[in-house]
């Protein structure tokens, strides 16, 4: 237990510092950059007005940010493990670890998130299209406070998918030799490609019909047409059910590490 | 029981077998001697009982617990290695900082005092060092931290003589301080001949010596004089290889010589470890 | 104190050698500190458990005594004793030796004494 509890320490310190590295170039792109050409190409007229715009503009990046920065922590696997086998950390310590610690920050992320949004449609009684989720599922419970229990759990659970994601392709890509990883690459992409062409052929030949494919994806994403409005609660079972498989694969795959000859 | 156990590790990589069932137990408190020519599967041999990779069969206990994917025992050891798998971006303080977080113990006193000793500096970039100063980072944290088994793969790679020297002077004075297990892996026997307590030699993959040195040393014999004498003596002993000069033949002896009379243009010497190593690990051939 | 060893015998014994030379010869007086284990180990890159091996043998024989959380001592008659048994040596690790080479070389017993005498000679004038 303290083992876990050191690691964690260690990735805690870790993640931060990346995150507040993202930040710093987020606003350096989103923010100063933008300003710097509007001060050059029309002087400081309504300068106040332009970076007020700029920094609601923000809050989407961060969204964005957080997503790929919970992906990329999630995906790195091998460097990690290197450095925690040589420290005389256990594969399973260090998997824990990973997922808890992401876990945690997917839980600041969001609990930052729910608030901004909360203080965003205050007051207002009908839902706001600024934030997202509220927009699709908002009316689901027709209750609000449940709305917004329910607009926290789900934008959790989809952050944790979105690192389990990285923590399962990582895993893959750790296990692969050097060159293998480079085919795969290459490969990954192309059969892409090929399998959406061979995919559209079909449908636009009638060979298959879209109608199934619709009824599922609708399902999917809790689309009602009868009740006119989205359901949450399916799309919440397929991320949970992907968490639990994704977290397990990667957990098996992250047992299977080793060092690598001549790497 | 307290130390490791090495149980019948076999290890290949494809067809090629590296370890064919290896066991052998390292006791509390002592310094091995790991002996091997290049390739002969040493640092294979560390690295799965470290847990770096895993073996095909067998296992490693350490007091009695098998190590894999365990942190109490896995925490308890230190390798040394060759391959660099700290952070490159790291500084080695903080690289020192987080090895004491990470294990239960490390003396950061004794560590600054070795960076200065050695002219280490702690706040270069760890991937900026030669690999002679990633070589001495290494061993500066293999002697601070504080675990029981200590496992040094080659330790002098890269270091010149007068770093060599401070090193097993350190080695020494660390191990008196605080005696725990060393295992020294390493081709420079001469270096480490008088330091390792008990030898284990391993060639082609399997565990052919397994001793204490002073034992080993004991039944080590070169029997020189004219090669017929030389061939009649040690007929029936077992001569682990031989050379020859001319009519003039040295042959390499290793066990007991019985009673059996010395020719008086014969003489009897003892082999020192390193002699003893390269006869024992060259195939079988004569230096003829 | 200046060791030198070789790589055949027994680091144990060379090591209680060394010290033995080294009260022989007057580099360590009588009632003198000698050097710790840890420090001729450091020294000399040796395992400490055989330096105390060596220093355990010359304990037994009397030419060194353990005085508790201090350290090593040279033993009162140490010097002697050391003398003493070199005597007893003398006519097996030298006499004998020196007489079989003698008679190898056809050199003569009158011949021999007369370089003895001679050797004396010489290390008279140098002292």
């Amino acid at each position: 237990m303290s083992k876990l509890s050191s690691v964690l320490k260690y990735d805690l310190k870790r993640y931060l510092r990346f995150i507040g590295m993202a930040y710093l170039w987020m606003i350096g792109i989103v923010v100063v950059l933008p300003t710097i050409v509007q001060i050059i190409s029309n002087g400081t007229n309504n300068l106040g007005g332009f970076i007020q715009n700029l920094f609601s503009s923000t809050l989407v990046s961060a969204i964005f940010v957080n997503f790929v920065l919970l992906f990329c922590l999630g995906s790195l696997t091998y460097e990690r493990f290197e450095f925690f086998i040589q420290n005389g950390i256990s594969r399973r310590t260090a998997w824990a670890s990973k997922w808890i610690g992401l876990t945690l920050m997917a839980l600041v992320a969001n609990i930052y998130n729910q608030v901004f949004s909360m203080v965003t449609i205050w007051g207002t009684t009908k839902f706001d299209d600024s934030v997202p989720y509220l927009e699709t599922y908002g009316k689901f419970f027709g209750e609000r406070w449940m709305d917004l229990t329910m607009m926290f759990v789900f934008t959790m659970i989809f952050t944790m998918c979105v690192f389990v994601m990285g923590m399962f392709l990582g895993s893959i890509f750790a296990l692969l030799a050097r060159s293998t990883r480079r085919i795969v690459y290459v490969a990954i992409p192309l059969i892409g490609v090929i399998v959406i062409t061979i995919f559209g052929k079909l449908i636009s030949s009638h060979v298959i019909s879209t109608e199934g494919i619709d009824i599922f994806l609708k399902w999917c994403v809790g689309y009602n047409s009868s009740l006119g409005y989205f359901n949450p609660l399916p799309p919440l079972g397929i991320m949970l059910a992907w968490i639990i498989i994704g977290s397990l694969i990667s957990r098996y795959l992250n047992l299977k590490l080793k060092i690598k000859r001549g790497e | 029981m307290k130390g490791i156990e090495v149980k019948q590790i076999t290890k290949r990589y494809g067809k090629k077998v590296i370890l064919n069932g290896i066991g052998f137990e390292l006791e509390p408190n002592k310094i091995y001697g790991l002996l091997g020519r290049n390739g002969a599967g040493k640092s294979t041999l560390l690295n799965i009982m470290t847990d770096r990779v895993s073996a095909d069969d067998g296992e490693i206990r350490l007091d009695g617990v098998d190590i894999q994917d365990n942190d109490q025992q896995l925490g308890n050891m230190y390798l040394m290695s060759e391959v660099d798998l700290y952070p490159k971006a790291a500084k080695v303080s903080q690289i020192f900082k987080w090895t004491a977080q990470l294990y239960n113990g490390f003396d950061m006193e004794l560590a600054m005092k070795l960076a200065q000793k050695f002219d280490l500096d702690v706040k270069a970039q760890f991937s900026k060092l030669s690999t002679g100063y990633r070589t001495i980072m290494k061993l500066i944290i293999a002697l601070s931290v504080q675990v029981e088994f200590i496992f040094l793969d080659e330790p002098v790679l890269g270091l010149d003589a007068n770093h060599r020297d401070l090193f097993y002077k350190e080695l020494v004075q660390s191990y008196s301080d605080n005696p725990r297990t060393f295992v020294i892996s390493t081709h420079l026997i001469e270096e480490v001949a008088q330091l390792i307590e008990h030898v284990l030699v391993i060639d082609q993959g399997r565990l052919i010596i397994d001793d204490e040195t002073e034992d080993i040393l004991k039944n080590a014999y070169m029997i020189s004089g004219a090669e017929e004498e030389v061939d009649q003596y040690v007929d029936g002993l077992n001569v682990i290889g031989s050379d020859k000069l001319a009519s003039l033949k040295a042959s390499y002896v290793f066990g007991e010589l019985d009673n059996r009379v010395i020719p008086d243009r014969v003489s009897i010497d003892k082999m020192d470890l390193q002699t003893l190593f390269i006869n024992l690990t060259n195939g079988g051939q004569n230096n003829e | 104190m200046q060791f030198n060893f070789n790589s055949t015998e027994p680091i144990y014994l060379q090591v209680a050698r060394q010290i033995e030379d080294a009260i022989f010869t007057g580099g360590f007086h009588e009632g003198e500190q000698v050097p710790s284990t840890t420090e001729i180990s450091r020294e000399f890159h040796i395992n400490p458990a055989t330096v105390l091996k060596g220093m355990n043998l010359l304990v037994s024989q009397g030419l060194i005594e353990k005085h508790r959380g201090v350290g090593m001592f040279v033993s009162k008659g140490a010097h002697g004793q050391i003398i003493q048994a070199r005597q007893q040596d003398f006519y097996e690790k030298y006499v004998i030796k020196v007489v079989t080479e003698a008679v190898k070389l056809d050199i003569s017993k009158e011949e021999l004494n007369r370089l003895i005498e001679q050797g004396y000679q010489y290390e008279g004038n140098r002292s």
